[in-house]
Parts: C-alpha cells; structure tokens; sequence
C-alpha cells in the first residue's frame, strides 16, 4: 500500500484537482485505509461548513447594472479654459479632443485626488476612450492639489501638457502649453 | 465578446464575490462598477483580454484586498447593519440570521487576506487554474494554500457556533 497521502492530496481529490492517474491512486489508497477516510469525510465536513456559511453571507439585493461612465462620480462639472493661442486654435479644431482630454484628466483627477495614499508625485497612465487614441501621462502635485497630465493626440501628433485642479464636486482643467 | 455581454454575464457574481469579501453592499458595488469601468478602458484601448471573467475577477480582488488592508472595511462591518430584516415567521429569527451574518463577517476578516480571497474565489466554484491566476499564486500550490485556509476558517466558525 503506498504511502498516506497529504491532506492537501486528499483535499485536492475532493475537488476533483488531481490528474486521473492520482485519482486511481487515491481512491485504491482509501479503500484501504480507514485513516485517511476518516481524514477525508473530516475534510468534506469542513468544506460543507465553509460552504454553508458562506451562502447566509447573500447581499439582500443585487444593484442595478448602471450606464459605465468614464468620468468619476463625485465630478459633477468640468471647466475647461485655456491661456495660449496655439491652445485656442487647437481647440477650436478639436473640441472632441479636449472634451475627451478633459474626462481623461478628471477620470485620472479623481482618482489620484481620492487616493491618498500616493506620495506626492504620482504617475499613471492611461488610454483614452471613443474614437481618438490618447496616451497619457499624469503627474500629480498634492501640495497643489493639481494634476499635471500630458496627452498625446495620435490624430495631429502634438502633445498637449494639461493641469487639472481637482475639488470633491469640480475639476478646473487648464491646457497650459501645446508643442 | 462584446462589453455588454460580458457585463450582463458577470456583474452579478463579482458583486457577491465582493460583497462577501467586504462585508459592505456600497463597497461592494463600487469596487464591481470600478472593475467593470476598468474593462471598458481595457477593451477601448489596445489591450487584449483572453479571459474577461477571470480579469475582472482579479481586477475586483485587488481592488477589495486594498480596501481590506486599509483596515477601513472592519470597522464598518462591526457598525454595519447588514440590511432589512429577513421576513420569516418566527418572529425574532431576523435578529438571529443579521447577528448570524455579523459573526461570519467578522469570523472572515480575522483570517489573512491571501486565506479570505482564496476562500471566496473557492466558493465561486473557480477552478485551481482559474485561482492561481487571479491570486497570483501557483497553480501547484493552491490545493495545499486552499486546504488550509479552509481548515482555519472551519475551525473559527466551529468556535463560534
């Protein structure tokens, strides 16, 4: 008779894990030793306790499946204004761009303004949604308060360096310079 | 596949994988929207996902073992009202079935977050493979991680019971 398996042997056996040539070995092993029955029927006890208990943890509902929306929730308005000329030009060639810029910065706004837990300059990327592939770049700034983000727009190959200031209800987005 | 049906498919299981997790119906369901957010960007992008139901199961599990870690979502689970009572016809057995739920929460937080994932991926009846993936555990040692965080978590509800 071969060796008594380890309990993770039998345990994994219970869950039907193992290949079929150690099923055939398991199952040879416990028609022959009364130990490890018992250490398996202990096994599946346990397992059905752990099952048992987990199905009173039910939620009393489950929530509505909502729209996905890419802007965060606690950003109710957004205020885009702008300082440079190029800027101008750029943004009245593209208002799409900068609208999608603008919910890429408070998407990244909000979420590295909540997140607390960053040191003071932070980076993340991201890829911007719809029909314009952005890369992003942002660097955060918590003395500022301000997210410093820049966009490459694939579309006119110009990178466009934007600064967020992100408040629980608003973002006030500003595009400070455009090359 | 597309978004939507993926969506249709799975929000209900990762919201009760997280809920049970958390122990909190509104961290529940931000963290499955934030999972569920994150695989629209994902797919929008130019990152290619082979299995989305195990993706978003990772993405929730980190998101939850975050907030776990935090040590925010205890404290809130011992205040927590865990919901209206349960209607049944023996009155008094609503308080029971909450302080019932209440204990297993707690029961649950004190085991390590490795054991409280492992145990709750378990219960979704993911495969060893499926298991390793999201924890980011080896396959090989799943059986020996699970079994003994199965053990450790019978053994305090027996205590408690």
């Amino acid at each position: 008779m071969m060796d008594c398996p380890k309990k993770e042997t039998l345990f994994t056996y219970h869950n039907r894990e193992l290949d079929q040539a150690g099923v055939v070995r398991i199952s040879n092993h416990l028609e022959q030793c009364q130990r490890c029955r018992r250490v398996l029927s202990g096994i599946e006890r346990n397992v059905a306790l752990v099952n048992d208990s987990l199905d009173l943890l039910q939620p009393d509902r489950i929530p509505e499946r909502t729209a996905i929306s890419v802007t965060p929730r606690k950003a109710k308005s957004v205020r885009v204004s702008e300082r440079t000329g190029l800027l101008i030009s750029s943004w009245r060639e593209g208002v799409g761009i900068v609208a999608l810029a603008a919910t890429l910065v408070v998407l990244l706004g909000g979420m590295l303004y909540l997140d607390r837990r960053q040191p003071d300059f932070s980076t993340a990327q991201a890829v911007a949604i719809n029909e314009q592939q952005f890369m992003a770049d942002a660097k955060e700034d918590l003395r500022e308060r301000s997210i410093y983000l820049s966009v490459y727009n694939e579309r006119t190959g110009r990178l466009e360096i934007i600064r967020s200031t992100a408040a629980q209800d608003t973002a006030d987005i500003e595009i400070i310079s455009l090359r | 596949m597309i978004f939507d049906e993926i969506y249709r498919s799975h929000f209900e299981e990762i919201y009760r994988f997280t809920y049970r997790l958390l122990g909190n119906a509104e961290k529940a369901e931000d963290i499955t929207q934030d999972a569920f957010t994150e695989l629209v960007r994902q797919m929008n992008g130019s990152a290619e996902i082979r299995n989305p139901r195990a993706w978003l199961y990772r993405v929730a599990a980190n998101l939850a073992k975050n907030r776990i870690r935090r040590g925010k979502h205890y404290r809130t689970i011992l205040q927590e009202n865990v919901g209206p009572p349960v209607e049944t016809a023996e009155p008094g057995a609503d308080l029971e079935v909450n302080e019932q739920k209440r204990m297993l929460f707690r029961v649950l937080a004190e085991l390590p977050v490795r054991d409280q994932l492992l145990i709750q991926l378990y219960k979704q009846g993911l495969t060893y493979r499926e298991i390793a993936e999201i924890a980011d555990i080896k396959e090989t040692s799943v059986g020996k991680m699970l079994s003994r965080a199965i053990e450790k978590c019978a053994n305090k509800i027996k205590q408690v019971t």
